[in-house]
């Protein structure tokens, strides 16, 4: 008990002094940013506002633990007209050796898989800034292109049904050992989530899916989801943290 | 806009409309992905002139090529490392 009490102390002070140094909490439900409830996970962790989403970054996975969204129709409406040539690139903010690099990546065998897909994003900016690596986690190329382009999606059609929507994304990592890519050992997420918050229909649920070729999704709970993650989406109401959802349409 | 450059790095991706379609830039390979629906409107002008100058790039680049094979072999992915998982 004392060992958890301590690692959530940890993870709030660290919180507060995200929140104090970067004000990008708009992308979160209800403005707060998620809790790391396994303090192991803080370490080396800073937290990246772009134009419109944030990401945790962590120096330990030489990735993002969570990537955060505001979907609203109007900007999703703008996203659809976005055609632009972007670059993946190394972020500057980044002190050496926390972030992972392009030679990483490269002949990886591994798809630079978007966590805040650039396809939410709804203006130029904001899509250039979409492909910093402190976005992008090794991804599975078959799960990227078809799964998770279905999954990202069928998120898209809610927030447009709905007017709006919060949407959290990232990696999970599971298990003793975990594959890692290029010089930097960019940690190998072994799944991926996507947690979506819906206000409008009262409604949040989670997607789990493995970083492997396959068509399977599970949904989760928030509940659940912060079990496995270690995460806690402290901005989501309690109440619907139970909830679970039948499944999502055309994936 | 028309700022691919076809073969010449890895890092370039052209996104149209927002990530229906990308085509993702290789020094060895170029990679076409997704679904685009081109509308008989404006939307599908800008999209459809925008894939038009990325094949055009892709074959003026093909075409500058003196030698090429017939069939170029993939590079096998480099092995992946491990480590212990820091986080249980």
């Amino acid at each position: 008990m004392r060992k958890l009490f301590v690692a959530l102390l940890i993870a709030a002070t660290a919180t507060v002094h995200a929140v104090a140094a970067a004000p990008c909490s708009q992308f979160l439900p209800n403005a707060q940013f998620p809790v790391l409830a396994n303090a192991k996970l803080a370490s080396r962790t800073r937290l990246l506002c772009y134009s419109d989403f944030a990401v945790l970054h962590s120096g330990v996975t030489h990735g993002p633990l969570w990537s955060a969204e505001h979907l609203t129709r109007a900007h999703l409406d703008d996203a659809k007209n976005e055609v632009r040539t972007n670059k993946f690139f190394q972020d500057p903010s980044l002190p050496p050796g926390e972030g992972a690099t392009l030679a990483d990546y490269k002949r990886s065998g591994f798809d630079r898989g978007h966590m805040s897909p650039a396809g939410d994003r709804w203006n130029d900016e904001a899509m250039a800034q979409s492909f910093t690596l402190a976005n992008v986690v090794p991804q599975d190329r078959n799960n990227n292109q078809h799964l998770w382009a279905h999954i990202e999606s069928a998120v898209r059609k809610i927030a447009i049904r709905y007017g709006e929507a919060y949407v959290v994304t990232g990696p999970l990592f599971a298990g003793q050992s975990l594959r890692t890519i290029g010089a930097n050992r960019v940690f190998v997420p072994t799944q991926l989530f996507k947690l979506v918050y819906v206000p409008a229909a009262n409604e949040a649920f989670a997607v789990v899916v493995d970083n492997q070729a396959t068509n399977r999704y599970d949904v989760k709970t928030v509940h659940e989801l912060e079990s496995i993650s270690g995460i806690r989406f402290t901005g989501i109401p309690e109440a619907l943290k139970d909830q679970r959802i039948g499944g999502l349409k055309g994936v | 806009m028309s700022d691919f450059h076809a073969f010449a790095n890895d890092v370039e991706v052209l996104n149209i409309g927002g990530d229906a379609l990308t085509i993702s830039n290789g020094t060895t390979h170029i990679e076409v992905t997704g679904t685009l629906q081109i509308g008989k409107d404006k939307r599908g002008l800008t999209a459809a002139r925008a894939l038009k100058q990325a094949v055009d790039n892709m074959v003026a680049a093909l075409e500058r090529e003196k030698a090429l094979p017939d069939e170029s072999k993939d590079e096998p992915p480099e092995a992946t490392g491990s480590v212990d998982n820091p986080f249980l």
